[in-house]
């Protein structure tokens, strides 16, 4: 561990380096405070902003918190909403950027567009304009550890982070406590337990599929990025990383051949062959998975914490008693933990665009979002207009869930939140959601240590790295379904081999040594 | 030359060509929009092909983006997968035309010979009904119908006492959705077509047929089917030419990596590893390479026709 902590140090050292340099101005920072009109800038500014509109609480004009925004800082937002289904927001970034006509500030999800832009010069380094944006200056410092992981490999940062409202990402394990307290069954701890338990439940209701999770088709190793962790190993994911750090050997490991993975994959074909998860676990949607926990089909599921009260409100409804609760993670396999994954993670912020006709203008409003003032108003609002106080503490008027919060008052919706206050949701969370949250931080495993590349590094993750990542993805899936039996695994990690895989893991090898270097 | 002489005025433009143009203006006008059309969306993007031989960064722009050569080519035939892609994609394609091109002929036939005009409407307006479906909704219906959990088809084999069948998870199964699901979404559109040439054929044919002795099934093979003969090989060398065209958006939505056996085609290939990557050169590469392999495709059968029958696409 003593390594582990050496090496984080580095890379955050690295970091404080490159940003020592990068105030390029080194001007006295610019007076923040007000002007004479009470408001962020003085005279009227026009500022176009396309953001991600969700198609559960789709942009509106007459939010409050685009209200707000005008009124506190005089800027005239233009805010280009792209209803955010499949790839239309990244579609329509890739359009405009190729006709050269691009908002002032783009609002991603994920690193995705930023990795693909940044180093073609679309963004602009928000680091050289540190001394026009002194309370974003102010915020960095205390935050060098959280914005390194928005960080490009040219040592440049084009996105003003957002922090806090990743906790809304968090999952957890969640079982039917009222069923089975009714059986007198106990929570797993252990993939030996959660075995029994799952027969014990399928003998006494055989058309169900006591555990159930929804993934996305295209990638069926998406699930066991929450699960994999647990068993000593991790998947792939081009978010957080397609080799696991190890931090024993400081080295990087692609998760999908090693020895624990196996262990989880046969364990999961176990479950699969006895009908203990759904036969169409690897490619089960959201709705078919809802349908399945409403319905009571399924017991047990790994998801979103925000899902007991998801659950628990309409369920209640159906079945009486209806009780899903937070479940302490299952340690898989030998080399397990009983430690869960990393989950309340996310990229969000603001992307500059560089060739903004006031790109000066833009910055200055980004840095508003860093004061204080602008943190309580784009989390809570105001006292009266959006939350009241009740028994000394603060409610939301008329938005008894987060989803209404949003929908009645944009607040925490896409392109209004930086530094957000994320007691506001968890104010109109249920005890029991509250709950949950508070059992299951400490269980956070440490996230995976994926540094950013260069061009030439992505070029061949695009190509050695998806051919890999396909043909896992493949085996994996057949593994899991019986399709192939496990007894050609070794054969299967030499097809891996074939395929690049140690070029591919180079890639990332290097990345990290160019950061480490950057310390020296 | 003489239409044009007769329509010529004093002060008339004195070319033949421009007098011609002046008498066709309106039928020349009318052709504008199809013309601006297919050099708007056909024509003008071919240029696109130029950036296969590039390193197509966008923001930087066309003139910017350094020149590669073949390497998107090579890259593309150095993946393992890139003839599973082809044959994926190939075969997809020419059973489409094998199952899919047949069916609405067979249909209008038999939907010529039903005299009640309304059950004919009526048949007609519900089986072209579900080609006017969105793709997501037709495979969300497919996979709903087809889930081992809760589809009904699973539940009637289990009722009929047979081990359900996980549709999604087995790559023989892929191809026979593909193509069943579009039989039934696209005969009775494809049909209408047919049935219209079928209602051009004039009915002295039949009459005299019938006093000759002819039953319907000799009617059919002996009128109807040679008739329809210069239809159905016109639409069939359109249909051969598009045979590597396989509807990405409906193999996308159906397809897992499970299944990717069968279920893996150039275009989602394209989208997956092109697109999505922002690999625009590399896409291109793939896209350019499969146009070329239908056009070769397309000029071998517009002979093979030319050869065998007179009907020939030119």
């Amino acid at each position: 561990m003593k390594r582990a902590i050496w090496i984080s140090a580095a890379v955050l050292l690295s970091a404080s380096i490159v940003w020592a340099g990068g105030n390029k101005e080194g001007k006295s920072p610019a007076v923040s405070a007000p002007a004479a009109t009470g408001k962020w800038f003085d005279k009227p500014v026009t500022i176009s902003m396309m953001i991600p509109s969700h198609p559960s609480w789709p942009y509106q004009k007459d939010w409050y918190v685009a209200k707000m925004v005008k009124e506190q800082t005089n800027v005239d937002l233009k805010v280009i909403d792209v209803l955010d289904q499949s790839s239309a927001f990244d579609d329509k970034v890739t359009v405009s950027v190729a006709s050269g006509d691009v908002a002032d500030i783009i609002f991603p999800i994920g690193l995705a567009i930023q990795k693909r832009f940044g180093e073609q010069g679309v963004f602009a380094n928000v680091l050289d304009y540190t001394a026009k944006t002194p309370n974003f200056k102010k915020w960095l410092d205390a935050n060098k550890n959280y914005a390194i992981k928005f960080m490009s490999a040219d040592g440049k940062l084009y996105q003003y982070p957002a922090k806090g409202i990743e906790e809304t990402n968090r999952r957890i394990w969640m079982y039917r406590k009222d069923v089975f307290e009714k059986n007198g069954l106990k929570p797993p701890r252990t993939s030996d337990e959660l075995l029994s338990v799952l027969r014990k439940l399928k003998e006494l209701y055989p058309s169900s599929y006591p555990y159930a999770f929804r993934n996305n088709a295209n990638d069926p190793m998406q699930f066991m990025l929450m699960i994999a962790p647990s068993w000593g190993t991790d998947a792939p994911s081009a978010t957080t990383g397609e080799f696991r750090y190890d931090w024993a050997t400081k080295e990087y490991v692609f998760g999908p051949t090693e020895d624990a993975f196996r262990d989880m994959i046969a364990f999961y074909h176990t479950l699969y062959a006895e009908k203990l998860i759904p036969p169409n676990c690897l490619t089960m949607t959201a709705t078919e998975w809802q349908t399945m926990m409403t319905g009571s089909q399924s017991f047990m599921t790994v998801d979103y914490i925000g899902r007991i009260d998801f659950f628990n409100v309409p369920g209640r409804k159906v079945t009486p008693g209806y009780d899903l609760q937070y479940m302490p993670s299952v340690k898989g396999g030998s080399k397990g933990t009983d430690k869960f994954a990393a989950s309340a993670l996310g990229w969000y912020g603001f992307l500059p665009f560089s060739k903004s006709a006031h790109l000066d203008d833009v910055v200055k409003f980004c840095d508003w979002w860093y004061t204080p003032k602008a943190s309580e108003l784009s989390s809570w609002g105001e006292e009266g207009k959006t939350y009241s106080v009740v028994d000394g503490k603060r409610r939301f008027i008329d938005a008894p869930a987060v989803e209404n919060v949003r929908n009645k008052y944009g607040l925490s919706t896409n392109g209004f939140y930086i530094l957000f206050d994320y007691q506001a949701h968890i104010s109109t969370f249920s005890p029991e959601l509250q709950s949950a949250y508070a059992q299951s931080m400490p269980m956070d495993l440490p996230e995976n240590l994926c540094p950013p590349f260069t061009p030439a590094e992505q070029e061949i993750i695009n190509l050695t790295g998806a051919n890999v990542m396909r043909h896992a993805q493949q085996q994996i899936s057949r593994f899991l379904l019986g399709n192939r039996p496990l007894s050609e695994w070794g054969q299967y990690v030499k097809e891996v081999q074939d395929l690049g895989v140690e070029k591919f893991r180079t890639v990332y090898t290097q990345a990290l040594a160019r950061i480490l270097n950057a310390s020296k | 030359m003489t239409a044009a002489s007769a329509h010529g005025v004093p002060g008339g433009p004195a070319h033949p060509l421009l007098r011609r143009i002046r008498k066709d203006r309106y039928l020349l006008l009318l052709l504008l929009p199809c013309v601006a059309f297919y050099v708007l969306f056909r024509y003008l993007p071919i240029w696109g092909i130029l950036i296969s031989f590039k390193d197509y960064k966008p923001f930087v722009g066309f003139s910017g983006s350094p020149w590669v050569g073949l390497k998107h080519y090579r890259n593309f035939f150095s993946v393992p997968e890139a003839w599973p892609l082809v044959r994926n994609t190939f075969l997809l394609g020419l059973y489409s035309i094998l199952w899919s091109f047949p069916t609405p002929i067979l249909f209008a036939l038999v939907l010529n010979e039903v005299r009640d005009v309304r059950f004919k409407k009526t048949v007609q307006t519900i089986t072209y009904m579900p080609h006017f479906l969105s793709m997501v909704i037709v495979t969300g219906m497919v996979i709903s119908f087809l889930s081992p959990v809760r589809g009904p088809l699973n539940g009637l084999l289990k009722s009929l006492g047979r081990p359900e069948i996980n549709f999604f998870a087995d790559p023989k199964y892929f191809r026979t959705i593909y193509i069943a699901s579009g039989v039934w979404q696209d005969t009775g559109w494809g049909a209408i077509i047919y049935l219209a040439a079928l209602s051009g054929i004039n009915p002295e044919l039949y009459e005299s047929a019938v006093i000759d002795g002819a039953n319907k099934m000799r009617q059919i093979v002996s009128i109807t089917l040679p008739m329809l003969i210069p239809t159905i090989t016109m639409l069939l060398l359109l249909r051969v030419g598009n045979v590597l065209d396989v509807g990405f958006e409906k193999v996308y939505l159906l397809q897992n990596p499970v299944i990717y056996e069968t279920a893996d085609v150039l275009s989602t290939y394209v989208y997956r590893q092109g697109i999505r990557g922002a690999q625009y050169s590399f896409a291109s590469a793939i896209g350019t390479f499969n146009s070329v392999v239908s056009l070769v495709i397309l000029l071998l059968a517009n002979f093979a026709s030319r050869r065998l029958g007179e009907t020939s696409l030119w």
